[in-house]
């Protein structure tokens, strides 16, 4: 076994381990960086991969695919890179079905779909009061909005039975729940919900196509381009693959990293994998018990995302975008489908299996699950959907390394007492990982906040004069404790009404005592 | 690198492993236990000292129906003792201190009453539908599980003093809060135990009896039985069934061969294991998302036994906020030595108190003991003792994983399912006292014979076999009195009431206008 002597270590290659390790070398070149990755690519939840298509091979992205002008790290990065980004294609109409198999198909070509009026209205009543909600939310910490606790012991679920008065869109949210998480409403804190929401900027920017929304752009060339352009950087003999972490020991000097590739020390620790995956390390000495019970509760998304590519785009020709939304149901896997169609012009589709169907079809064959998608397809796009070029698809639940896709979520009950472990460091082992940050968390654009946010913690405690004073105040001022919460808050407003209102009743009793004559006679 | 090559590897030195490996070698096999702790026994922990003479920190109770672990117990000649509940228990509301006997405390609000006796009645109602081997085939398994508990409080319980007791209810039994747990899961948590008065009774129930010198000479018999197939400091970090052998690789860099591997851990720390090939979908996505109870198991000792002299048995249900503990029991030994008193501190208090210094919870501990009791004598003890299972690396918790809503239709049915030569153990995948040391040892020879199934020395329907009942703690069936099974819940006696006052109103105003002569030909 091999041991090596390095500053920092960054446990995963993903953007955000990436996006710390570049960091640190940017602020201070003498820094030894290594990024393990266990995998035998870097990425983490981002690959791009090779596809036959209609002008012959091309790249699409079986991961995270979608940027945002709103997200505003990772669109940094592409600017540095001299990246280019397009339009997600949305030109036509989208079909909705959603109700069952035996629900009418609608086709719709505005930004929501054609409910009736009183339908309409239930909708608009529930996002004005996720709307509301969201804007309470702290995203550093959500803990101290109003009402917090109540909506962290709730889940989505709770949250829709109590609120949404019709069905059309109990089942419109559960779809938007599969398609944003991978998950069912009622495993995820409502609480959650509501942070994510915030982090994105609002409910509807987690699932629309509109400028500074989370669907606005794709990437030309793939998004791992990213992480790949981050290595280049780096160096790629300071990013080592195959390396699967398996032990962290911390003494008072010094961390020992051991992998499946051999063992490592170093001086401090940024942990970017998926936050549950912390899990897999085994800690000397163990994190705090609250550290250990957050990575508990942090159940990922279950996704397969395919794409097919045409030989033409037919449902552009026929006057739809690409974009289907449905409920699923035993024969039809997928909860929705978007154009994909390549910046060459190569046409195809990318769709999503989410949720209970996920967990339906991910036993099944390839071929099985590829038959009724394409079935799907041309129940809903028409019979040239069944002329396909390739289909291609990853089930992101069978990665040992990720554990599904796109994000963890906090199950009801967990913010309430953990969230605040998500970024508090252990000793030198720092945390990182789209999960940790406060900014589009749980997209491309988080993963690149909460890298750059973990290296300032670490050039912070290893060397600050690399950082402003500024910096370092912001560092330190993001580190400190939370002060405990004021329970009493609602109770000494009541406190206060009961004061006004008893000084209000004295005063006006002794001035009817004061009065020696009425002004008017009482009956 | 060392190779050692066994016929079965079994990963976790509790009591479902050694059990596991126990039936193992009685069949004539060659396994061999790793186990990351430099101890046995898992989740339950024996201390020994001057002042306590023993103490189990850990798992303790058993009680009638729980005949697999008194089985091995018997055979090594470990003897129980009965928790003593002679005196009255005690229930502690609203600051003020009601004696009582039975499993749940009275009410003497006839309101709160009949919605007490409607919540016992309709969880355990709720609980017959579901069957014990797959609860995700209940008929209404997918309604349930999308409910946490608190919503099927809400949604049955009228009375606040109901909902408060529901809510402890939750927090004994699964160290856990009534908004995380799936319903599903939890009514089937209670009705594999056999219903809510054999889990929550102290006489008759689930926590009828301790272990003469504590629970981890279980473990610790079944150890010396193994001899030194048994590694102990042998955390595991990766497996790998490429090969013809399964290879399984520990933090210290060792290695173990074997045709066949038995987990028996919590699911959740199955995260803590590589696993090449990785895991199919369903199982990777499962064990993230079972997340261990948490609880701080107290012991306050006492010069003196004085809560009998005052006509106490020990066993305290206190439903305070402010309270750190919810549910006490006597710890005093079966000679009468050693008085003690037994507290757990529950669910969310646990994470609140687990930042205050020993000290200051043991003061609180036993400013409440002082209170309840009505007894200054509580406020001096002796000794005290204490173990956080949240700090716990190699459990996360007890004494159970939880199923937050939403997981067990999901996910639940892989729970067992091997995966190649893998194979799953340890007290969540029992279907008996899943989450006791029963079901630990369910779950143990469960895996140990499908293994043997797998090797052809079994047939598959000998995998799952009933247990005879234990003649020395026998089980007597709880009776419910007919008020008990036909008195109506509030909803439904306002209900009645509210009908039956519509017809009086409607006759008395039918005879007034009679009277009145505003009918014709009355």
């Amino acid at each position: 076994m091999s041991e090596d002597q390095f500053d920092v270590v960054v446990v995963g290659a993903g953007l955000s381990g990436l996006s710390a390790a570049r960091r640190l070398q940017k602020r201070n070149p003498r820094l030894s960086v290594l990024v393990l990755e266990a995998r035998d690519r870097v990425g983490g939840r981002t690959v791009s991969e090779d596809l036959p298509a209609a002008n012959g091979v091309e790249q699409w992205d079986m991961g995270g695919q979608w940027v945002s002008s709103s997200q505003i790290h990772v669109m940094e990065l592409i600017k540095e890179f001299g990246v280019e980004v397009f339009t997600q294609y949305t030109e036509g109409k989208k079909v909705h079905h959603i109700g069952g198999p035996n629900a009418k198909i609608k086709m719709y070509n505005t930004t929501v779909p054609q409910f009736s009026p009183l339908v309409m209205l239930d909708f608009i009543q529930v996002m004005w009061k996720v709307d509301k909600l969201t804007k309470t939310i702290s995203v550093e910490d959500p803990m101290s909005s109003p009402n917090a606790e109540l909506y962290d012991s709730m889940t989505l679920y709770t949250f829709m039975e109590q609120n949404i008065w019709t069905k059309d869109i109990k089942e419109e949210l559960a779809v938007c729940s599969r398609i944003v998480f991978g998950l069912e409403t009622s495993q995820i804190s409502f609480l959650f919900f509501l942070l994510y929401s915030a982090a994105a900027g609002g409910t509807l920017r987690l699932l629309e196509t509109s400028p500074g929304s989370g669907q606005e752009f794709r990437v030309k060339g793939g998004t791992q381009q990213l992480s790949k352009m981050l290595v280049e950087q780096i160096g790629s003999d300071r990013v080592r693959l195959g390396a699967a972490v398996t032990a962290i020991c911390q003494d008072s000097e010094n961390i020992k990293v051991t992998t499946s590739a051999g063992t490592v020390s170093c001086k401090a620790v940024i942990v970017a994998c998926p936050s549950h995956l912390a899990a897999q390390i085994h800690y000397e000495p163990p994190l705090p018990s609250e550290r250990q019970r957050l990575i508990q509760s942090l159940p990922m998304g279950h996704m397969t995302k395919f794409i097919i590519t045409y030989p033409t785009a037919f449902w552009r020709e026929k006057g739809f975008s690409g974009e289907i939304v449905v409920r699923p149901s035993e024969s039809c896997p997928l909860s929705v489908t978007f154009d994909a169609t390549s910046p060459k012009g190569n046409p195809a589709l990318v769709g999503f299996i989410t949720g209970i169907q996920a967990r339906d079809w991910c036993d099944k064959k390839l071929e099985e699950r590829r038959d009724a998608v394409i079935s799907s397809l041309v129940k809903y796009l028409g019979p040239e959907a069944s002329t396909y070029i390739h289909y291609a698809e990853k089930d992101w639940g069978k990665e040992q390394y990720s554990g599904g896709c796109p994000v963890n979520v906090m199950t009801p009950g967990m913010l309430t007492f953990y969230h605040p472990s998500l970024r508090k460091p252990c000793g030198r082992i720092h945390w990182a990982g789209t999960e940790t940050a406060t900014i589009w968390c749980g997209y491309l654009d988080g993963a690149v906040q909460a890298g750059q946010r973990a290296a300032m913690e670490v050039l912070a405690q290893l060397c600050p004069s690399s950082l402003s004073r500024e910096e370092l105040n912001a560092v330190r001022e993001s580190l400190k404790p939370r002060a405990p919460r004021k329970g009493s808050k609602g109770r000494s407003r009541s406190l206060c009404l009961l004061g006004v209102v008893m000084t209000t009743a004295a005063l006006v009793g002794a001035y009817l005592l004061a009065k020696p004559k009425l002004p008017v006679k009482w009956i | 690198m060392t190779a050692n090559a066994y016929d079965v590897i079994v990963i976790g030195g509790g009591i479902s492993g050694l059990s596991a490996a126990k039936l193992l070698v009685d069949s004539g096999l060659n396994p061999v236990v790793l186990e990351a702790r430099s101890r046995v026994g898992g989740r339950t922990y024996t201390v020994q000292n001057k002042e306590t003479k023993w103490v189990d920190l850990g798992g303790a109770y058993i009680g009638p129906t729980q005949n697999r672990i008194l089985r091995i117990a018997k055979q090594y000649g470990v003897k129980t003792y009965k928790v003593n509940e002679e005196e009255s228990l005690v229930h502690y509301v609203k600051g003020k201190s009601y004696p009582f006997k039975g499993p749940f405390p009275p009410m003497w609000n006839p309101f709160a009453y009949m919605d007490y006796n409607n919540l016992w009645r309709t969880m355990d109602k709720m609980g017959m539908e579901i069957p014990k081997e797959a609860p995700w085939r209940a008929p209404h398994a997918e309604e349930w599980d999308k409910m946490t508990m608190q919503q099927l409080f809400d949604k049955i319980c009228w009375t606040r003093s109901a909902r408060r007791f529901a809510t402890l209810f939750v927090n004994v039994n699964v160290t856990s809060e009534p908004h995380e747990v799936s319903a599903l899961w939890f009514l089937w948590y209670v009705k594999q135990c056999g219903g809510t008065m054999r889990i929550f009774s102290t006489t008759n129930g689930g926590q009828e009896r301790k272990f003469a010198g504590g629970a981890n000479q279980i473990s610790e018999g079944m150890a010396r039985e193994l001899g030194d197939r048994v590694k102990l400091s042998r955390a595991v970090c990766s497996i790998d069934q490429t090969g013809d052998l399964v290879e399984v690789r520990t933090v210290n860099e060792e290695v173990y061969k074997a045709k066949y591997v038995i987990l028996a851990i919590p699911p959740g720390l199955n995260l803590k294991i590589h696993f090449n090939p990785e895991l199919p979908p369903l199982r990777n996505q499962l064990i993230h998302r079972v997340p261990m109870g948490s609880v701080i198991k107290c012991m306050v000792y006492y010069k003196e036994n004085f809560w009998r002299k005052k006509g106490y048995c020990g066993s305290m249900v206190i439903e305070e906020e402010d309270a750190p503990i919810g549910l006490t029991l006597d710890d005093t030994k079966p000679d009468g030595s050693v008085p003690a008193i037994m507290g757990f501190i529950l669910a969310r208090k646990s994470r609140k108190l687990a930042n205050l210094t020993r000290d200051e919870r043991k003061r609180r501990i036993c400013e409440i003991y002082a209170r309840v009791l009505g007894s200054e004598e509580a406020l001096y003890p002796v000794h005290y003792e204490e173990k956080n299972w949240c700090e716990e690396e190699y459990s996360g918790g007890c004494y159970t994983a939880y199923f937050p809503p939403g997981i067990m239709t999901q996910f639940g049915r892989v729970l067992r399912e091997p995966v190649g030569r893998l194979y799953f153990a340890g007290t969540e995948t029992a279907t008996e006292w899943s989450g006791y040391m029963e079901g630990a040892v369910q779950a143990g020879e469960r895996a140990s014979r499908e293994v043997m199934c797998a090797m052809g020395k079994l047939h598959a329907s000998q995998i799952w076999q009933s247990e005879p009942e234990s003649m020395d703690v026998p089980a007597r069936p709880f009776v419910t009195t007919f008020w008990e099974r036909n008195l109506p819940s509030v909803g439904g006696f306002l209900k009645f009431m509210g009908v039956s006052s519509f017809l009086a109103a409607a006759t008395a105003a039918g005879l007034v206008a009679c009277k009145k002569g505003l009918l014709p030909r009355c």
